[in-house]
């Protein structure tokens, strides 16, 4: 009975978690993270010696039902993308006559310089039109997320979007992997990761460019998604705190529960 | 640390059912609980320095990874023993619960994040393998070490602690919350199948739905 109690108990605790961290999840994090997970190196529009080249660009056509967006998808090729869309639907405002949504997602050379710090990667062009070619505008209240992907190792960026003559910022989440940055959009145009001065500094980026000042594949989390700088350092250090504690227990005290009449 | 009264009785179930410590002759338990965390490190930092940029390195650090937890959890005693029937019906369900809730809570389609890689057969294949391992050493060994220990809930905290702490060198700090609560709900669900059957079948499919969201 105390067993099925804690069952009920531990479920009960569980499932509220579960929705309390979903709440607060990033776009687009899947239930789970496991299994197998690769990321190809960045390829940029201009790439420095030795890193890879030809970013792709992709161009996807959905057809409008009822006078109403789809869900749009649309990502670049690379895996992951190094741009995405994802749109609700509904997401656009449609003018009369409208057939498709036509996504077009392309690497641009920066339209100019960011105002501090760098741009980490290419500047992305995100359109979306109608089969005539009519800039569609973001229905208000719905959800447009724009997720774009740093170059391996990057962190620590901010997305910003070129306003026509300036870079803003805009609000930026983590976009399920530490070097995916996402924004829900309310406008479309050009967007890019900016690292802040002192980041940049650190030899992720040239100023401007997108250009990696260290190879572009030197992920400092040792794997493909990396953990930034300073992520596996402290991973080890809980562990090995963990460890320590577990050997200080061992040396000096406690009991088995079980084995000393604990049930 | 104390635990209460019903802590240790609902360990016990679970370890007649698929993990059996006390049947083989185990290390003490702190010994124990300490290796298993141990190992789960060594395995989890190797597994992030090996996993590289190509689907070739990525399965077979995956695969590695999956055998290496097995392989420690065995080591520490655990033992592997048939699970009934009823907990495969537990794990769909808890995995209905992973994959639907999220669904529910963003209904907008997911970003892509790099987690198809390779043939379908050969990710789902290294995809339940981790998944496996994970459950084995988190929900199995690691789970019966504390919760003989320090009593049921340590054995939920500490699992569930680590079962997020290790998906931080791949995917970021922002993995944390969910996959802390992901963790509990695991728990749960070997607290209620009575063994680590229905968490593995749970998590195996929560992971193999990602292909497809």
């Amino acid at each position: 009975m105390a067993c099925r109690r804690s069952a009920w108990l531990t479920l009960s605790l569980g499932f509220v978690l579960l929705v309390l961290a979903g709440r607060v999840a990033p776009v687009g994090q899947p239930p789970l993270y496991d299994g197998v997970v690769v990321e190809d190196p960045y390829r940029y529009l201009t790439p420095p010696p030795g890193a890879p080249g030809n970013p792709t660009s992709t161009s996807d056509t959905a057809e409008i039902a009822q006078g109403r967006s789809p869900l749009v998808y649309s990502g670049t090729l690379e895996n992951p993308p190094q741009a995405q869309l994802i749109a609700d639907e509904g997401a656009f405002v449609i003018p009369a006559g409208s057939t498709s949504v036509i996504t077009t997602i392309r690497p641009i050379a920066p339209p100019a310089p960011v105002p501090s710090g760098s741009l980490a990667g290419n500047v992305y062009e995100i359109r979306v039109a109608n089969q005539g070619g009519i800039d569609l505008a973001i229905q208000q209240g719905k959800t447009v997320t724009v997720v774009l992907r740093a170059p391996n190792g990057v962190t620590n960026g901010t997305l910003y979007r070129f306003s026509g003559n300036a870079w803003v910022a805009v609000k930026t989440e983590n976009g399920g992997l530490p070097d995916l940055f996402a924004t829900n959009a309310t406008q479309f145009g050009d967007f890019a990761v900016v690292l802040a001065s002192a980041a940049s500094s650190a030899g992720n980026a040239a100023p401007s460019l997108g250009i990696p000042t260290a190879s572009p594949s030197a992920s400092s989390g040792g794997g493909s998604g990396g953990g930034g700088d300073s992520t596996p350092w402290i991973v080890i250090g809980l562990v090995a705190a963990a460890v320590a504690a577990g050997l200080l227990w061992t040396l000096f005290g406690g009991s088995d529960r079980t084995a000393s009449g604990g049930t | 640390m104390t635990a209460p009264a019903v802590s240790t009785a609902a360990i016990a179930p679970a370890n007649r059912s698929a993990s059996s410590p006390a049947a083989v002759s185990a290390p003490h338990p702190g010994r124990r609980a300490a290796w298993l965390v141990l190992g789960l490190a060594v395995a989890t930092l190797a597994r992030a320095a090996a996993n590289g940029h190509t689907t070739t390195t990525a399965l077979a650090a995956g695969s590695a990874f999956g055998v290496a937890l097995i392989c420690v959890a065995l080591v520490a005693g655990w033992r592997p023993a048939r699970p009934p029937l009823r907990s495969l019906g537990i794990g769909a369900l808890g995995a209905a619960v992973l994959v639907g809730l999220p669904l529910l809570l963003h209904p907008a389609a997911m970003s892509a994040m790099g987690m198809r890689p390779g043939p379908l057969v050969v990710w789902a294949a290294v995809t339940i393998l981790v998944a496996t391992g994970e459950e084995v050493l988190l929900r199995g060994a690691l789970f019966d070490a504390f919760g003989r220990l320090y009593g049921l809930w340590a054995a939920v905290l500490v699992s569930s602690l680590a079962f997020a702490i290790m998906h931080v060198p791949l995917y970021g700090w922002a993995v944390v919350p969910l996959d802390i609560a992901a963790g509990v709900w695991l728990c749960a669900l070997r607290l209620s199948s009575g063994g680590i059957a229905a968490p593995a079948v749970a998590h195996a499919l929560a992971d193999l739905a990602t292909w497809w969201l």
